[in-house]
């Protein structure tokens, strides 16, 4: 089990190095002078050139440049962004609160109605409430989450005024019922597509279960079905629901980009939006390098939380 | 010549026998209601996409600038947009974008993952370790993020975004396609293949690629819905496809502006998204369906 354990996070560390390896070379990609690119614009003095030349090392070889930039990255020094004209850090630090918040709370939110749709869709096979559920999912999965949130906002803010149109406060700001009406529609389009695949998971894993043998013993043992389906089928047929909560959160904040330009959150969707309008490298960097770490550790905790309850896949991964 | 005969014989007979299961594929295929209607969705959608021209007389970019922001007429169906261009038209060039986009992204990614895999199981060694290590970490980069990232530094036109597109979807082929190259390669006829002395290019070619080949034309159809979806994201946060190429994704973000007055504007674009991504979807269980019996009835 320690053994899986040191892997598994072996495996997290290695890839967030080769990520930031493939974020370094980002800049380099791109055809044309580096300290343009970098300026995003053209016409800068000779002097302005010079101090981003020797502030992004281009005087030194690559690997070099390299190990300096990533010294920066472990002390978050991601450099200054060239159109808001501050560390980019700082920039990060205060929008991420607002990302993070969202997409924890949608996924805390879609994990317990997925999972309970997933299995009264699977206690109900083949029945009118499966089909409805099944196919309510479905179609979830396929909306654009900006057209869910377009929707709600003419219907609840436009046609009932009930809620306001774009926004965000925290509720030491705003007091709690304003925060509420804000974040009601970012959380529904966010909540409804992991609704929709938890749902989903949780129904093909308990389908999966149903054909075990133990839970033919547990019926012919004349044990109630109700009681088979609670204690046999739902401690089992729930663990793979672990293995997608990771995928989930790094989606729920790659989803959080589109939301949060649409309710107008000051979070890291907007920063990300004009960064790329602006290509302002050193933010676009960090971005990439800060998503992908709190995605990694999403994975890394959800696999560890499978491990524990599950300890047969520790098993099977170190006999490899 | 009575072995002549034979062999006609049982040709013949093949063919009947191949006859038969592209009728029996046919049959699973549309035996779900669903499907049925998916297939026809998504035949209507391409039918508009290849004859945008005949559908509508307007240039999809053509500024009208006498209707500016028209209401619905006999002369402009759906109105006009803020720049006075035709909103029924682009919608009509808008399904063009999204399907080429679509195929264009899940072809690329096919053809660069499922050889990126079969080449990581068939070699092993370091050759696995580099390919999928580097896939691990670009998996590990949220999909959104990495295609927002890379159209600051590629790009935005048609070609630039279906590039990027592919990137994106790329590890999800290579790790299938690694796993049942896997399985094949210890299969008695790629042992027996490589006994003949059959070159590795050979095997991968003629052994190992039409066993791995359902499943990723399975998940191929699954996947052009996805990059519909992601393309109109990405259109919508106004860093897609270019203007004035018209984009569903783009038009919603364009008409959001205008929802108080004329919320069709934004609204039709984001539902055409929604309802080509559903008939694709469920296409894509057809297919399912019928290439692979195992996963009937399951989603």
């Amino acid at each position: 089990m320690l053994k899986y354990l040191l892997k598994r996070i072996g495996q997290t560390i290695l890839i967030v190095i080769l990520v930031s390896v493939l974020t370094f070379f980002l800049v380099d990609l791109i055809p044309g002078d580096v300290v343009l690119n970098v300026a995003g614009k053209d016409d800068i003095d000779e002097a302005e050139y010079w101090k981003i030349y020797y502030e992004l090392n281009l005087d030194k070889s690559t690997p070099e440049r390299f190990v300096l930039w990533l010294k920066g990255v472990l002390k978050l020094d991601f450099g200054t962004s060239y159109i808001y004209h501050k560390p980019v850090w700082d920039l990060i630090k205060t929008n991420i609160p607002p990302t993070l918040y969202l997409s924890l709370l949608a996924t805390l939110i879609s994990v317990p109605i997925g999972v309970f749709f997933g299995i009264i869709s699977a206690v109900n096979r083949k029945k009118k409430s499966d089909t409805i559920i099944t196919l309510t999912a479905n179609i979830c999965n396929c909306l654009p989450q900006f057209w869910i949130g377009l929707l709600l906002t003419f219907l609840l803010a436009v046609k009932l005024k009930w809620l306001p149109t774009m926004g965000f406060g925290w509720p030491s700001k705003v007091g709690l019922a304003k925060h509420i009406k804000y974040i009601i529609m970012p959380l529904i389009c966010l909540s409804l597509g992991g609704i929709a695949g938890f749902t989903r998971q949780t129904r093909s894993s308990m389908l999966e279960v149903i054909r075990q043998d133990y839970i033919r013993t547990a019926r012919s043992k004349g044990l109630s079905k109700r009681r088979v389906n609670f204690k046999h089928m739902m401690k089992n047929g729930l663990i793979p629901i672990l293995t997608i909560l990771g995928g989930r959160i790094s989606r729920m904040i790659g989803g959080s980009m589109i939301i949060e330009n649409l309710f107008a959150i000051p979070g890291m969707g907007v920063l990300t939006r004009n960064s790329i309008m602006a290509k302002d490298l050193p933010t676009i960097q960090a971005i990439v390098m800060i998503t992908t770490a709190f995605s990694c550790i999403a994975f890394l905790l959800t696999d560890i939380a499978y491990m524990i309850v599950d300890p047969r896949i520790s098993l099977a991964e170190s006999e490899e | 010549m009575k072995d002549k005969k034979d062999l006609n014989a049982q040709i013949d007979y093949a063919k009947e026998i191949r006859r038969e299961n592209r009728r029996k594929f046919i049959r699973t295929m549309f035996s779900r209601k669903l499907v049925v209607f998916g297939a026809i969705g998504f035949s209507i959608f391409l039918l508009i996409a290849i004859f945008a021209p005949l559908i509508t007389k307007y240039d999809p970019s053509y500024m009208d600038i006498k209707a500016i922001l028209a209401n619905p007429s006999a002369e402009h169906w759906l109105g006009t947009d803020d720049f006075g261009r035709d909103t029924f038209s682009r919608l009509v060039y808008g399904a063009r974008i999204s399907l080429i986009i679509g195929v264009l992204a899940v072809s690329l990614a096919a053809v660069i993952g499922i050889s990126l895999g079969m080449i990581a199981a068939y070699f092993g060694g370091v050759v696995d370790q580099v390919i999928m290590r580097l896939n691990e970490a670009l998996h590990s980069i949220p999909h959104i993020i990495l295609s927002l990232a890379l159209v600051a530094v590629i790009g935005n036109s048609v070609a630039d975004l279906a590039v990027i597109l592919a990137v994106t979807t790329v590890p999800t082929y290579v790790r299938m396609t690694r796993a049942m190259t896997l399985n094949v390669k210890n299969s008695d006829y790629v042992k027996a293949a490589k006994m003949a002395g059959a070159s590795s290019f050979h095997i991968i070619i003629k052994h190992v690629l039409p066993n791995i080949m359902s499943p990723n034309i399975i998940m191929m159809v699954g996947n052009v819905g996805s990059t519909i979806l992601m393309e109109s994201g990405l259109s919508f946060l106004g860093v897609g496809i270019k203007i004035p190429t018209p984009s569903w994704g783009t038009m919603v973000s364009e008409g959001r502006a205008y929802i108080y007055n004329n919320p069709y504007i934004s609204l039709i674009p984001g539902l055409c998204v929604a309802l080509l991504v559903i008939c694709l979807n469920n296409l894509g269980d057809g297919v399912r369906d019928a290439m692979d019996p195992r996963l009937r009835g399951e989603n």
